[in-house]
């Protein structure tokens, strides 16, 4: 509850260390940014950008804190409180930034923010690694292609781990070039008895449990090539 | 969630980085508070990836896809996914299925009886649909036979019974009513009985005459087939049964359990029934389904639940007959 005073808040960001020489391994999270801090300044231009009354600024800014709390809980993160902090910090920064060319409701952009937030919560360093990688490039380093093999490879073995239906499913919907991929698709859809929207949703999900899968799998390659080497 | 074509044409936006900065925050509000519409993000993001994979988007469309949906790190890694997939497509030699509507499924086995149909998820549900319904009919018959009068019950409808057929009023310990044969309906005008002593009035219903009966049955003698029996008439479009019991144990008791016997047959047990104060003794109300009743004679046996302090006493029994009308 906000008295008449101001309420600071300092979020606390944790980063593992660069190894010695500088150089990013796998396991290495992005570089840290520089920490910024809430002050009296940033927090009561957050409360006026709110509502010009200070009384309801107060109140909103309550109101905006638990619905960020509640909803990073039921996105199931283990520390909902230091996300919604971190996201109400994070706004109160980009403020100076938007306050003059952004013209909706102050609200939404601190689940705008937040849905950023989640994300990089969500976010393993594997998929950094991954992003990096460039197919296409033929004077890879072998680094690069070991983590291609392992990407294929991590494919073969998540594919075989999903369920018959699913594994064909996934394989046909994808199969071919745009115009066999078209019939092939509709014809799919009608065997299984479903919309084509659903179809999609359908491979949507089987793609996101591969996704998952073989980001598991090539964190558990890269840890044991860690502990090998 | 229903998939508007406009929805999605958003999301295409909000990915390619075509919105303006307000819509762009309402988008990304949706995404935080609704799974959902994550769901159907990362479907349009699927098929945008698929689209520059296959070469299939082109001009200012590739240039942002480029330049902006593979900015963050996460749609980087959702696109190398993509592109091993399609290697590892490329590289299969399982042959890729013929698009043509009428083709036979691959795992079908070859037989007499094309099996083709049993592939498709309606089917299934009829069949299913048809199978419940044959249960439930075969379900029914077998109910109505197990309580029925599967072999008495219907004989003994007909025939006279000796051993009950007694005057109602010949024996009853105290002076009766009239109306103990009376039957209420739910409307009123139609009761037989004397407003003297109206029993518990009936509830009301609309259409059927004979909705609800209420008949006092008196308790009996002790001994199977001695004493009188209250007659309890039921008619074709009765659905419950409400029977007063006058209590008659020697002192009161907290709750009550009520059996009705068949013979030495249970065929309905009610408890915890509590005494309701409509006289100096006070009665107890139990309420039976008209399809539980035969043309046949009961009993119901009546005992009193003891508290710790009390003890119990033997079941007081009353006997009725039923007359289906």
């Amino acid at each position: 509850m906000l008295d008449s005073g101001l309420a600071i808040r300092r979020s606390q960001h944790y980063r593992t260390p660069l190894s010695p020489n500088g150089s990013r391994t796998v396991d290495d999270l992005p570089p840290p940014r520089d920490k910024w801090v809430l002050t009296p300044e940033s927090f009561n231009r957050l409360l006026s950008w709110l509502h010009h009354d200070r009384e309801q600024a107060g109140l909103k800014y309550e109101e905006i804190h638990v619905a960020l709390i509640r909803r990073f809980r039921q996105l199931g993160c283990s520390d909902p409180e230091e996300l919604a902090n971190l996201t109400i910090d994070r706004v109160a920064e980009k403020l100076p930034k938007i306050i003059d060319t952004y013209e909706g409701d102050p609200e939404p952009y601190f689940f705008s923010v937040a849905w950023y937030i989640y994300k990089e919560y969500l976010r393993r360093p594997i998929i950094l690694s991954l992003a990096r990688l460039d197919f296409g490039d033929p004077e890879t380093d072998s680094e690069d292609t070991s983590e291609k093999e392992m990407l294929d490879s991590c494919l073969r073995h998540c594919l075989d781990q999903q369920d018959k239906d699913s594994r064909d499913m996934i394989l046909e919907y994808y199969r071919g070039d745009r115009q066999v991929k078209i019939q092939t698709r509709k014809a799919l859809a009608e065997r299984l008895g479903i919309e084509l929207p659903n179809l999609r949703l359908k491979a949507q999900r089987v793609r996101s449990k591969l996704k998952k899968c073989i980001l598991d799998c090539m964190e558990r390659k890269a840890k044991e090539r860690h502990i090998l080497t | 969630m229903k998939h508007d074509v406009q929805q999605e044409m958003k999301l295409r936006g909000y990915l390619l980085g075509e919105l303006p900065l307000e819509e762009q925050v309402l988008v990304e509000q949706r995404l935080f508070l609704d799974s959902e519409y994550v769901e159907l993000q990362q479907a349009v993001k699927d098929d945008l990836i698929d689209e520059y994979l296959m070469d299939e988007m082109k001009g200012s469309e590739r240039e942002k896809f480029v330049n902006h949906f593979l900015l963050l790190p996460e749609h980087g890694a959702d696109l190398k996914i993509a592109e091993a997939l399609k290697k590892y497509l490329a590289t299969e030699n399982t042959p890729s299925p013929e698009p043509a509507t009428n083709d036979t499924h691959k795992d079908e086995p070859p037989g007499f009886f094309p099996f083709s149909f049993l592939n498709k998820p309606l089917v299934w549900l009829s069949l299913t649909v048809a199978a419940l319904i044959i249960l439930s009919v075969i379900a029914w018959i077998a109910i109505r036979a197990i309580r029925g009068p599967a072999a008495d019950g219907s004989q003994q409808a007909r025939e006279p019974q000796p051993t009950q057929s007694q005057p109602d009023n010949r024996q009853q310990p105290v002076p009766v009513p009239h109306n103990h044969n009376k039957v209420e309906t739910a409307e009123k005008g139609n009761t037989n009985g004397s407003p003297e002593h109206p029993d518990k009035p009936p509830e009301r219903r609309s259409a059927p005459a004979h909705a609800v009966v209420t008949a006092t049955i008196y308790a009996g003698s002790p001994t199977r087939g001695g004493g009188s029996k209250s007659k309890v008439r039921i008619y074709d479009d009765t659905e419950k049964v409400i029977l007063r019991l006058p209590l008659e144990f020697s002192e009161p008791y907290d709750k009550y359990r009520a059996e009705l016997l068949s013979g030495e047959r249970k065929i309905d047990e009610h408890s915890n029934l509590k005494s309701q104060p409509d006289d100096k003794y006070g009665s107890v109300f139990v309420t039976l389904s008209a399809d539980v009743l035969r043309q046949q004679s009961y009993r119901i046996k009546l005992y009193g639940v003891p508290t710790d302090q009390q003890s119990a006493e033997p079941p007081i029994t009353y006997p009725f007959n039923v007359q289906r009308k």
